[in-house]
């Protein structure tokens, strides 16, 4: 029954899959061979801090290093516990015991960092930067946590700035924030006013906290981790406010669009992030290089300039100037603002606020 | 043609029409907001600017990400199609014992959850002190697409007809011959639909890869990535617009050359 | 098929007692089968053998401070049933897996049967254009979905624009229905494939004896090409179904503040709840059900099948 037609569709068939096997194998023997040197350390952090800039002086020794990023912090935890062999990685000050307890963080040599003593003193005296007498963690970058709102849609909170418009019954269904504990759920122990917002050793505070939750489950449009989805909603309008990282407002300013980053009376969060040694490096010294060179000064200016982050040295502030510090919403004097805001600190009995977090989300 | 009284393509045509529609409904965006000139993907449409189409191509990390997924996505999809294919001959031709029980345990990577999977992968790798690579991707990918390509080939080669293979074989046709000229272009379209499906699954799987991905990245983790960057954004629009468009114009010329082939024999 | 020269039938084996046993081990319809088997089955044995240990080993072991308790428990199990939360979820992402398989194998079936029965050429060109939006990013069409379903998306700027409403419809999106719609865009392909590849093979004779014998058309559709085209139904279906219960993505990126599937409490489980072993005990649980509702619906569709004969 087979036509002469049918006999040359499949011959071309067969052709074609003979050609598919045969670029999958050529595509296969790329894979084997190794594309980079393994002569360089392996830096597993935060997306986008693969920018050269950010590590001048090692670039210009060693050429680059190897370089990978986790898309949550929690996952790169996780992959890290299971075995992942990284060389350097940058965690932040609340989740520093996270990353300790996997037992892989060693301690860093400061004396060969020419850097360090450039690091602000407050930022050297956070607890996780010294553990049993040694310098585990090196704080590289910080910014704050707090409320974007449109001012022209929620004008009655120009100068009574609060992280109550979240609660706001006006706003119900047009508010957004982090799909994140210590970003948003200890607001809920905040407002609740327990005495420690990061502390949920106390099932009284947990309920406290998960009173306010309920509402504020009510109250969101949505949570969200990343900061595209929650300043696409702020920018179309669909919530007139949101919790976001303090470089979200310079971007949503610079759209022209009439936002304010709220200093509420409660006080914004600052978080840190840094740097620390995988135990077992084989590249130690190039690792204690490629820290030093994340201090110089030109890194952290360009770190100011294109992420609009706060960075650990004083030095760094002054180059930039003035003009540019306040375009981006930063003050001349870090140390000041740095005093201002509350320290996120790793939370106690975080696991009790996870499934609280999840039990009100599933409407329990 | 067949003799169907509603001419040649009828309601179902219109309902086919339909369905590509939303199937396209979301990508047809892409190209939109990828000449938009602003950040934010919103209505309304600011301006036209091919800013983002520069930006996404001098973005190298961006593109070999991308070629780390076509070549990942390559390989899994020829190998995990070649085991399916293997499976469900088997498990369609042969009567074979506990048949019931092997499908059940090949089926269980679609069940299991990827961090599980991608977490005890991981630990075991480093284990045997083996360094992630692609080919680590590759692995894990395999595993969760061998059971897709088996179902889509079971439901292809259920009731084929024994008689023809046996007969290749007493024509003294070697089972590797009567395998590649009898059982595969019978095979033929489930073969296409499986290397299609685990291509997708592949190209498109983030959890998985981000465990057993070294310093080599492929799109979807570098995407997830980026979206810290809301600047970004724009730009891998520009890049989903140009993989449409690219597949596009590679289809369109393949089946030219099809047609030129076909003209000639 | 003769395009090669005819061969004399393969010579005689040579005699022995291996050659014997090799003989009647060819002829054992099993041992052939599970020969084809061995590659796939070796691959994932090895691969799987250590996910499925550490599974099951870890659900038995306890969290405690700073590491595991290795004496082998149920606790983690009875958390599980103690707790509202997890069962509830858990049903809930039945509920909605169920919801999108149904959705997605409705809505794909009449396509699949078009691409199958009246497009006659360039089948392949149906195929791709079938295939082809899904190797754009799954974020980038989730931020798509979020365009059109969205405050000033396509559709409430389309029916203001019309005068049907003045406000924005604001209920479109961050709900589960539109978990739904996403995950029923997102699987498309893995429905309409199958179902298109067990169409494919109905030989056309059938059909046009059914015809021929006077059925109309409903019934030839119910009695030969529906009976035929079920093992890509079923596969279709399974293969909707079972990936979207775990499914952790999109309740996050579209689900809003309520719409949490089991992937989720999953994840929280081995991220922020730093609990592995009950992530892994509501992993087995949900892995148990799954398999148990995939059962009921094979049972379901044979006793359909014997109905329908």
């Amino acid at each position: 029954m087979k036509t002469k037609h049918h006999h040359a569709v499949e011959r071309r068939a067969r052709a074609g899959l003979s050609a598919l096997c045969g670029v999958a194998v050529l595509a296969l023997g790329t894979l084997a061979a190794p594309v980079q040197a393994q002569d360089q350390p392996l830096l597993f952090s935060w997306p986008g801090y693969d920018a050269k800039e950010l590590y001048p002086d090692y670039v210009a020794r060693h050429g680059m290093f190897r370089f990978t990023a986790w898309g949550d912090e929690e996952e790169g935890v996780a992959k890290l516990k299971s075995g992942f062999n990284a060389d350097v990685i940058m965690p932040c000050s609340y989740k520093l015991p996270k990353w300790r307890a996997t037992g892989r963080i060693a301690p860093i040599d400061t004396s060969r960092l020419k850097n360090w003593p450039k690091v602000m003193a407050s930022l050297k005296q956070m607890d996780g930067v010294m553990v049993d007498g040694k310098v585990m963690w090196v704080p590289i970058d910080w910014g704050n946590t707090s409320v974007v709102y449109r001012t022209d849609l929620a004008p009655e909170y120009v100068g009574k700035e609060s992280w109550e418009i979240l609660w706001d019954p006006k706003y119900k269904g047009r508010v957004a924030a982090f799909d994140s504990l210590v970003d948003a759920v200890v607001v809920a122990g905040l407002l609740a006013g327990n005495p420690d917002m990061f502390d949920y050793s106390d099932p009284a505070h947990l309920e406290a906290a998960r009173v306010k939750m309920r509402e504020l489950v009510n109250q969101v449009k949505f949570f969200s981790n990343d900061p595209t989805t929650l300043e696409q909603a702020i920018a179309s309008g669909e919530v007139v406010a949101a919790t976001v990282w303090n470089e979200s407002v310079v971007r949503l300013k610079k759209q022209g669009l009439k936002v304010a980053y709220m200093n509420p009376k409660e006080g914004m969060m600052t978080w840190v992030c840094g740097l620390s040694i995988i135990a077992g490096s084989e590249h130690m010294d190039k690792a204690h290089e490629l820290i030093d060179a994340m201090l110089a000064t030109p890194s952290r200016v360009w770190e100011i300039e294109n992420f609009g982050y706060g960075v650990s040295t004083q030095e760094a502030f002054e180059a930039v100037g003035d003009e540019k510090l306040q375009a981006l919403g930063l003050s001349k004097n870090p140390e000041q603002a740095l005093a201002a805001g509350i320290f996120q600190k790793p939370i106690v009995n975080e696991k009790g606020l996870q499934e609280m977090f999840d039990e009100v989300k599933a409407g329990l | 043609m067949s003799a169907h009284p509603t001419g040649r393509f009828g309601g179902l045509g219109v309902y086919a029409v339909a369905y590509l529609t939303f199937i396209y409904l979301p990508v047809v965006l892409l190209p939109m907001f990828s000449v938009n000139d602003a950040v934010y993907v919103a209505f309304p449409l600011k301006g036209f600017t091919l800013q983002w189409y520069r930006e996404a191509l001098a973005h190298e990390a961006m593109l070999s990400a991308l070629w780390n997924s076509i070549k990942v996505g390559l390989i899994v999809s020829v190998i995990a199609t070649s085991l399916g294919m293997l499976a469900a001959k088997a498990l369609t031709r042969y009567r074979i014992a506990g048949a019931r029980a092997v499908i059940g345990f090949l089926s269980i990577p679609l069940v299991i959850p990827l961090i599980i999977l991608g977490i005890s992968l991981l630990v075991v790798l480093s284990q045997m002190g083996i360094d992630l690579s692609l080919a680590t991707i590759v692995l894990g990918h395999v595993v969760i697409t061998v059971p897709i390509a088996m179902f889509v080939l079971m439901s292809r080669l259920e009731g084929f007809d024994k008689s023809i293979e046996e007969a290749a074989l007493d024509l003294g046709e070697t089972p590797w011959m009567t395998f590649w000229r009898v059982t595969v272009p019978v095979a033929l379209p489930g073969i296409v639909a499986s290397l299609l499906l685990t291509f997708t699954l592949s190209f498109d799987e983030f959890l998985l890869a981000f465990f057993l991905a070294g310093d080599q990245l492929t799109l979807p983790i570098y995407i997830w990535g980026q979206l810290r960057f809301p600047a970004k954004l724009p730009s891998v629009l520009a890049l989903g617009s140009m993989i449409i468009v690219g597949t596009f114009v590679l289809v369109i010329v393949a089946e030219r050359i099809r047609r030129g082939g076909e003209r000639r024999t | 098929m003769a395009t090669t020269l005819p061969r004399t039938p393969s010579a005689e084996p040579p005699a022995g007692v291996l050659a014997r046993w090799r003989r009647t081990l060819w002829a054992s319809e099993s041992a052939r089968g599970y020969g084809l088997l061995s590659p796939t089955l070796a691959l994932l044995a090895v691969a799987m053998a250590a996910p499925i240990v550490v599974l099951v080993g870890l659900s038995l072991w306890t969290q405690v401070d700073g590491g595991y308790d290795k004496t082998l428990t149920l606790a983690n199990y009875e958390t599980f049933f103690d707790k509202r939360i997890y069962p509830l979820i858990l049903w809930r992402s039945l509920n909605i897996s169920a919801a999108v398989a149904l959705v997605t194998v409705l809505l794909a079936y009449p396509a699949a049967y078009f691409i199958a029965f009246k497009v006659t050429r360039n089948k392949m060109i149906w195929l791709i254009l079938i295939t082809l939006p899904f190797w754009t990013s799954y974020l980038l069409r989730v931020f798509s979905w979020k365009i059109i379903l969205g405050y000033n998306g396509v559709i409430n700027s389309g029916l203001i624009w019309l005068g049907v409403i003045t406000e924005p419809l604001d209920f479109l999106v961050y709900n589960v229905s539109a978990v739904v719609v996403t995950l029923a865009h997102a699987w498309a392909a893995f429905a309409i494939l199958p179902i298109y590849v067990s169409l494919e093979k109905i030989d056309r004779s059938l059909i046009e004896a059914a015809h021929d014998l006077g059925e109309g058309p409903v019934m030839t559709f119910l009695r030969v090409t529906l009976p035929l085209s079920l093992p890509g139904v079923i596969a279709a279906t399974l293969l909707v179904f079972i990936p979207t219960v775990g499914d952790y993505v999109t309740p996050k990126l579209v689900g809003g503040n309520t719409g949490i599937m089991i992937g989720n409490l999953i994840q929280s489980a081995f991220g922020r709840g730093d609990n592995w072993p009950l992530g892994a005990a509501i992993s087995v649980v949900s892995m148990l059900t799954i398999t148990l509702a995939v059962c009921v619906f094979l049972f379901g569709v044979s006793r359909l099948k014997a109905l329908l004969r």
